[in-house]
């Protein structure tokens, strides 16, 4: 490097770094999903504001879901009205990616990471996580909050018919014990809302812990008709058939489960720092892994969101990156997890520093931690069909539940529907 | 009328001109911003119900009348219309009775006569999210107070909001509970205008009151008032949207989807504006239809003054 290049990258180091505290502080608009999630992004800009007094944070109100944001984000690229960063939900990734990129309104994450050195990258993020917030291969995301299903148990109603927390390691024992606690008749056994879900995750998180995957690599032929299609259809009439399986919704499971009329709820991780609060002591609870699969190969959707930039402006992309940085690093991990249960998406969250001692202290939250080496991506249907894709599944799913198709039927018009929907606008 | 307008016309028309133009004037803000924000957006959606735009595309193509045609091969659409029409057999009855036989009972009371009023209306001021919490809870097919009330009094669990059977009916149910405290006011509003000199002659003749009563004078004479209340509670009931947004969202297998749900729907999940213009305009023929009956048929059959 010529000595006036040299000159010239000092220059440019310099203004990077003194620029921002010279001039007026930025202001970033950033919009999240789901209010309740308020108590710990609030925290989080509160924290990095201290130590980046050049930039504000400015949230927008919250989305209700992934899906409302996901269309908020649809109609301010329509109206020009977009926030400088926004978390988007995994599996709406793809099409917001699509849709964006030929607007030109959303900046790869992968040049901001390409800036920084290969080190620093691998020291914080894992390839698995990486992968997350890929879309074709390339690096559009910076996965923010990760979680996996894992099973809610109170350990009251197991005690009460002698059954072990061990047991719930299977499918089978998650059956039996059940079946156990409804025919005490003082609480319902289970809850897995698959088909009241308000997104096909629990769904999904079936066929891939059985091995399966929902559609090809790229994305042009449905497969989960095969055998683990199969085993997931027959394992949600059998919860109903054995167990007498309540119909309800997430928030109803959950309020039951809180309630301690419930004996397994299995939901997302994000919910154990709630669950803490409304139970409220007035029972024992614990969790533990999803169960396993029959087959070694399986896996589980990962659910949550990952941050995209997609403002225009140069120095407010520096900053939004200087934020992202900071919500998905180890500080930043540290308070997003202790307000909800996530899985950090930073390898550095579990030192001690961080958060070691509190997971070593607190088992009940380190069940979604161990599941990470199997958490894979939630897979997005193309061309923007997911949302129809799932209104259609989930009434199929409640007749193959409620008996009035059997599971094979059922399963047929999955596949042929899903195959409709998902390759019509391609 | 038409004795009146034999005047000289040439000595009327420049003040009548001048009043036009000042009524212009004072109407034109009105008009520009009606037009502006009601009737301009009717022409767009009406205009895109022919095309196949896509929330967030960049192009759209016309495809005539495919959309309305889509619509009739449209299983869930033609659902959706099917569970609305069910949810307004059952709410419009539901209110317009309850309301008139709350009106009468409120009407004879003298000292708790408001008090009751406000008890009635209050389901109508409330903010009807948050009211839906309330009913979830209560209406919870496991842990809810009222599952419990029916298991105590031997009848068994009824899953209403979860159950595809139920899910409609109790959705409806909550529907005209939100609105029997507007028919009520609306019902006692018109028993106020019923002239006490007709009850005096009534009297006279022997009919003192009861049912006899409430049939010849009563009823017939609330004729407009009925009417009113029946057509802007079926209004109201075919715009149901809010109940299903809160607490079923379509569910149980489709079961509550309704026209204005789907309409949303395909709209703003599906991002399929083309298709959900089409629906809104097959919507609004609904609305206009009811309210043309109301202007041109039955306001003429139902005056008796």
């Amino acid at each position: 490097m010529s000595k006036w290049m040299q000159f010239l990258a000092a220059g440019c180091l310099a203004a990077a770094v003194a620029g921002p505290a010279l001039a007026e502080p930025i202001t970033l608009n950033v919009q999240y999903s789901w209010p309740s999630h308020k108590r710990f992004h609030d925290p989080l800009a509160e924290a990095f504001m201290k130590t980046h007094p050049d930039i504000r944070i400015n949230y927008l109100a919250p989305a209700a879901s992934y899906t409302d944001g996901q269309q908020r984000m649809l109609r301010g690229a329509v109206t020009g009205n977009l926030p400088d960063v926004w978390y988007s939900g995994y599996s709406y990734l793809n099409e917001l990616i699509r849709t964006l990129e030929p607007r030109g309104e959303s900046v790869p994450i992968g040049d901001f990471l390409g800036k920084e050195s290969t080190d620093w990258v691998k020291a914080n993020y894992s390839e698995q996580t990486l992968r997350l917030g890929q879309v074709q291969g390339k690096q559009w995301a910076l996965p923010f909050t990760a979680s996996t299903p894992i099973v809610y148990y109170n350990k009251d109603l197991l005690d009460s018919v002698g059954a072990s927390a061990d047991a719930l390691s299977s499918w089978d024992g998650i059956v039996s014990t059940a079946k156990k606690i409804s025919a005490a008749g003082k609480a319902d056994g289970m809850s897995y809302a698959a088909n009241e879900w308000g997104d096909d995750w629990l769904w999904q998180a079936l066929i891939l812990n059985a091995g399966g995957h929902i559609m090809n690599a790229d994305s042009t032929k449905v497969t989960f008709g095969d055998d683990s299609g199969k085993s997931a259809v027959t394992l949600l009439r059998r919860l109903v058939v054995e167990t007498g399986m309540p119909f309800l919704d997430e928030d109803q499971a959950i309020q039951q489960f809180a309630s301690g009329k419930l004996g397994i709820f299995i939901g997302s991780t994000a919910e154990v720092r709630v669950m803490g609060q409304t139970i409220g002591g007035k029972f024992q609870f614990g969790t533990s892994p999803y169960p396993k699969a029959i087959k070694g190969e399986g896996g589980l959707p990962t659910g949550g969101s990952a941050a995209v930039v997609l403002t225009k402006d140069a120095a407010k992309q520096r900053a939004a990156w200087e934020f992202i940085k900071f919500a998905t690093g180890p500080e930043g991990q540290k308070i997003v997890v202790l307000g909800s249960g996530y899985m950090p998406t930073n390898l550095r969250t579990t030192e001690s520093e961080y958060l070691g001692t509190f997971y070593k202290e607190n088992p009940d939250w380190t069940t979604s931690l161990k599941q990470w080496p199997i958490a894979k991506p939630w897979f997005g249907y193309p061309g923007g069909s997911g949302p129809r894709i799932w209104d259609e599944q989930k009434v199929v799913l409640s007749k193959i539940m409620r008996g009035q198709v059997t599971p094979d039927e059922g399963l047929a018009s999955l596949v042929e529907l899903t195959s409709r929907l998902a390759l019509s606008k391609n | 009328m038409s004795g009146t307008s034999v005047l000289p016309r040439a000595r009327r028309r420049p003040a009548a001109n001048r009043a036009a133009v000042h009524g212009l004037l004072l109407a034109g803000p009105a008009i520009l911003f009606l037009s502006l924000l009601m009737v301009a957006p009717i022409f767009v959606v009406f205009g895109l119900s022919f095309t196949d735009y896509s929330l967030g595309a960049i192009q759209f193509s016309f495809i005539g009348l495919g959309n309305y045609l889509q619509i009739a091969s449209d299983a869930r659409a033609l659902g959706a219309i099917g569970h609305t029409l069910v949810y307004v057999a059952i709410v419009v009855p539901i209110a317009v009775l309850l309301g008139l036989f709350l009106a009468l009972m409120i009407q004879q009371r003298r000292r708790l006569r408001h008090t009751y009023e406000v008890l009635f209306f209050l389901p109508a001021t409330s903010t009807f999210v948050a009211m839906a919490l309330v009913w979830q809870f209560l209406l919870h097919g496991r842990i809810g107070p009222i599952n419990d009330w029916l298991v105590w009094i031997g009848l068994g669990r009824i899953d209403f909001l979860t159950n595809p059977a139920t899910a409609l009916p109790t959705l409806a149910v909550i529907g005209a509970w939100q609105l029997v405290g507007q028919t009520t006011i609306l019902f006692l509003a018109g028993l106020s205008s019923v002239s006490s000199d007709i009850y005096d002659a009534a009297a006279l003749d022997g009919m003192e009151a009861g049912w006899d009563r409430f049939i010849r004078i009563t009823f017939p004479m609330l004729g407009p008032t009925t009417l009113f209340v029946v057509v802007t509670t079926t209004i109201t009931a075919f715009q149901a949207f809010d109940g299903v947004a809160a607490l079923t969202q379509g569910g149980p297998a489709g079961s509550t989807e309704t026209l204005l749900y789907k309409i949303y729907l395909e709209a703003y999940q599906y991002t399929n504006m083309g298709y959900a213009s089409a629906l809104s305009i097959l919507f609004l023929a609904f609305i206009a239809a009811l309210s043309m009956f109301q202007i041109f048929v039955a306001e003429k059959k139902v005056h008796y003054s």
